[in-house]
């Protein structure tokens, strides 16, 4: 059955339209495949042409044969050369005022960055910014070929399949469904035999000092202060904390940590960065994630994976990976987040620009090497928050915070 | 054009002087220290001067600016109201207070109290004398002064402040003073905790120098607070008090990696190869301070207590932190937590009228504080693990048996109470937030 055209809907990063004469010039097709493959995936919709109102089908001559051709055109233009599930070509809308071509692009992550083949060898990167296609920056390049190098070759036993378990498409659901929370989800692929028991008698969860992490940083076992430990064996897991703070950790290795989103945020900082900027009091505050919270957390969270795993005493059977890595965070319209430490100065001139705009952050999967986990877990903690800063507009690498600067100590990258 | 005389400097440190909108620098987080001097300078029926002495960086001066913005916004006459900064470094000459004093702007009402906000006082000549003169003239001056407590302590001798002014000690800030500065809104101290559970950690291994309060660049930290304490506190104020400055920031450095522990001159002597009596002269110049403080063994006989040697501890956990070599481990993070508890409990003392001390037997038994108060003795035991062991339980209970506490409280480095024992338990986090109720309390668990 053929998809609804796009009529009504505006450009935006998942979303892109191309009056019908684009197909003469498919390296700007690729550019745009391309910068989806590099951001979070997304629509380019071929022979929809954006209008005031209401977008305009331009119907495509000869649809089945312009497919065909595109597709060569994308599979010649684009490195690494693409596998069959992350493009999609299809003749919609023919009975809409078609026919229009979708190509649905569903990037794998551990691919990135995917490039535009161009003369003599060159090769050039985009990603999406809002509803723009923007090169990136050479910082972003290298980052993207680091760190878990492994993971990113997708170097994986022969045969395994590419995607996150079942568990983990009902845990996005459950998540997104919750208003205002932050959440760091992690799943092995095959999950392993975590005995929990003996995991209970151990300070691991509760001092955070056993992972790395100093007490006085922002992490996982904050879950404690709300909540002592607790098995529960419906969902198989030892759970601490509890609606604002709370910390799970299954039988399969898999952790879940989350938080109210309100726990992230800090009027004293954005205070004091008000009184820097204008010299102020009383500077109206808006919702600001503290990265230093927002950091925290989320490496934290991957140093205590890094922990479990390194124990082999814990474990009847280790899980194997990848290890299934995302971030989730609800109620996020109209918060902004800093870039690098909280009280860095000179951003709020420019503070539209990066107030976020949509409901929800919900990260695509990222398949993390479990090696990766337990040698670089700040690492892949970071590659777990680069998108997030992207789709607030920090595109490059330094907007990060450092992980010393957010109080985690040495860092493990 | 640069401003260079005393008036150009009195004017734009006053700048409500010229509009009576204009405000200093405002800082919108109080400490009840500053709405104590608010209150007090209103009271016209006292004319007592107050002086306020603290370490170097807890926060004298804002305290200071921050009473002038709530007077004026409280409708004071703007004219008379001066603050004078003596330490402001365009000033080419000294400037006495008197100075300050007679310098009337545009509007000044004779007939109408005077505020003088008097920062960094000791830099003036003699101004202790003419603190004296100005509280016996009695014209309706409203007088406030900050200094740090070593360069007063010089001052001291020379005139005395009996009759004219109270002291008030502005110490590093409490875990709820602390807290407030990463409140949203008007949260209470309860909720931001909740919110962010590491402010206690946070507060441990920075301490209470509003500086650092939103920086978690530990080293960082730590590395600042030693340069300043070291070079500035100690080496800068003490080379005026003429002591051995080299010597006393070696005894500083000691005293804050054990801090908590017995002190006695000859061991000191020992190990700085100095003589116990130049010891216990530093000893002497470094409370002055405020950097550290002195706590004295419980006896129920005052002369028994003369006899017995004190425990010092340093004033606040950051500089304990800062001055331990050792990481995160056990034994430091039982300094912080006692370092901690003691600075809370100096401010519930003064609350509940009481008087601090330590008990230990001669068996070996301790309790690392004592809270005496008119007609209850309350014994406080510290400990930093997770989880009371029966023993130490056992040994406390006894311990407080001994020195006849009428109630044994146990401070606890859990996040949640344990279950069911015999003795009052409370968490770091919730001790520090409210001390002068946790010692009140008569509430189990």
């Amino acid at each position: 059955m053929s998809r609804p055209l796009p009529l009504k809907k505006k450009e935006g990063e998942r979303l892109e339209f191309k009056g019908a004469q684009i197909l003469h010039e498919p390296d700007k097709v690729a550019r745009a495949v391309v910068a989806m493959l590099n951001t979070r995936g997304g629509e380019v919709w071929i022979g929809v042409r954006e209008a005031p109102g209401r977008n305009e089908a331009e119907p495509i001559q000869d649809a089945e044969n312009a497919r065909t051709r595109l597709q060569d055109s994308l599979l010649d233009a684009i490195e690494p050369r693409l596998l069959h599930d992350e493009i999609e070509l299809s003749i919609e809308g023919e009975d809409q005022g078609g026919p229009v071509l979708r190509v649905g692009v569903r990037p794998d992550s551990r691919r990135q960055p995917y490039a535009v083949l161009g003369r003599h060898g060159a090769r050039y990167f985009w990603r999406r910014f809002d509803n723009r296609t923007v090169p990136l920056t050479r910082e972003e390049i290298g980052s993207r070929f680091q760190p878990a190098a492994s993971a990113k070759t997708g170097a994986q036993p022969p045969g395994r399949r590419m995607e996150p378990p079942e568990i983990l498409r009902g845990e996005r659901e459950r998540l997104l469904s919750r208003g205002r929370r932050f959440a760091v989800v992690l799943e092995p692929d095959v999950g392993g035999d975590l005995i929990k028991q003996r995991l209970a008698q151990t300070d691991y969860l509760s001092d955070p000092t056993c992972s790395g992490t100093p007490r006085s940083s922002y992490n996982y076992a904050h879950a404690l202060y709300h909540g002592g430990m607790v098995a529960e064996p419906k969902k198989g897991s030892l759970q601490v904390g509890d609606e604002s703070f709370s910390l799970g950790v299954l039988g399969s290795g898999g952790i879940r940590f989350e938080s109210a989103l309100d726990n992230l945020h800090s009027r004293g900082i954005i205070d004091s960065a008000g009184r820097a900027l204008f010299g102020t009091p009383g500077f109206p505050a808006p919702d600001v994630l503290v990265p230093e919270a927002l950091t925290g957390y989320t490496c934290s969270t991957l140093r205590l994976a890094a922990l479990l795993l390194s124990k082999e005493d814990l474990w009847d059977r280790l899980p194997e990976g990848p290890l299934w890595a995302a971030l989730f965070l609800t109620g996020l319209e109209g918060w902004l987040l800093p870039p690098g430490i909280g009280l860095s100065f000179g951003w709020l001139h420019e503070i539209e620009r990066h107030r976020y705009g949509e409901e929800v952050f919900a990260e695509e999967w990222l398949a993390l090497n479990l090696d990766d986990v337990r040698d670089h877990p700040d690492a892949c903690g970071l590659r777990l928050l680069r998108p997030l800063y992207w789709s607030f507009g920090w595109m490059r690498e330094d907007d990060l915070p450092a992980i010393q600067s957010v109080g985690l100590g040495p860092p493990r990258l | 054009m640069a401003i260079s005389s005393f008036v150009e400097i009195l004017e734009d440190q006053n700048p409500w002087w010229r509009s009576a909108a204009r405000r200093a620098l405002s800082y919108p987080r109080r400490r009840e220290l500053q709405r104590q001097v608010v209150a007090r300078i209103k009271r016209l029926d006292d004319r007592r001067a107050l002086v306020i002495r603290g370490p170097r960086q807890v926060g004298k001066t804002v305290l200071l600016l921050q009473v002038a913005d709530d007077l004026l916004a409280a409708g004071w006459p703007p004219a008379n109201l001066a603050y004078f900064d003596f330490s402001d470094d365009r000033l080419q000459a000294t400037v006495s207070p008197r100075q300050v004093a007679e310098a009337h702007p545009a509007g000044f009402d004779p007939d109408l109290p005077h505020a003088l906000l008097l920062d960094e006082i000791s830099r003036a000549p003699h101004w202790d004398r003419w603190l004296k003169q100005a509280v016996d003239a009695n014209d309706g001056a409203r007088i406030a002064a900050t200094d740090s407590g070593a360069a007063l302590l010089q001052a001291a001798g020379e005139e005395s402040g009996q009759g004219r002014w109270d002291e008030a000690i502005c110490e590093t800030y409490s875990l709820r003073d602390f807290a407030a500065l990463h409140a949203i809104g008007d949260e209470d101290v309860g909720v931001i905790l909740g919110r962010d559970p590491a402010l206690t950690e946070r507060y441990l291994a920075v301490g209470g120098f509003p500086e650092h309060a939103h920086n978690l660049d530990l080293p960082e930290v730590r590395r600042r607070l030693r340069r300043d304490i070291a070079d500035r506190a100690i080496r800068r104020d003490l080379t005026r008090a003429g002591v051995e400055v080299e010597q006393v920031a070696r005894l500083f450095a000691y005293l804050m990696e054990s801090s908590g522990a017995i002190f006695t001159a000859h061991s000191r002597a020992r190990d700085l190869q100095a003589d116990p009596r130049s010891i216990r002269k530093w000893l002497d110049s470094l409370l002055a301070t405020l950097l550290v403080f002195r706590l004295e063994p419980f006896h129920s006989r005052a002369a028994a207590r003369l006899r017995s040697a004190p425990k010092i501890f340093a004033a606040d956990p950051g500089l304990v932190a800062a001055f331990s070599a050792a990481a995160e481990d056990n034994r430091l993070r039982g300094l912080l937590f006692e370092a901690a508890v003691y600075r809370h409990l100096r401010e519930a003392a003064h609350e509940l009228e009481g008087e601090l001390s330590y008990f230990r037997a001669p068996d070996g038994l301790e309790i690392d504080f004592v809270l005496s108060m008119p007609g209850a003795i309350i014994a406080i035991e510290v400990t930093s693990s997770t989880r009371a062991r029966s023993e130490k339980l056992r040994r406390a209970r006894q311990a407080a048996d001994r020195l006849g506490a009428d109630r044994l409280l146990l401070v606890h480095g859990g996040a949640v109470a344990e279950p069911a024992e015999p003795v009052r338990q409370v968490s770091l986090t919730r001790f520090l937030a409210d001390p002068t109720g946790a010692v009140r309390s008569e509430e189990v668990g």
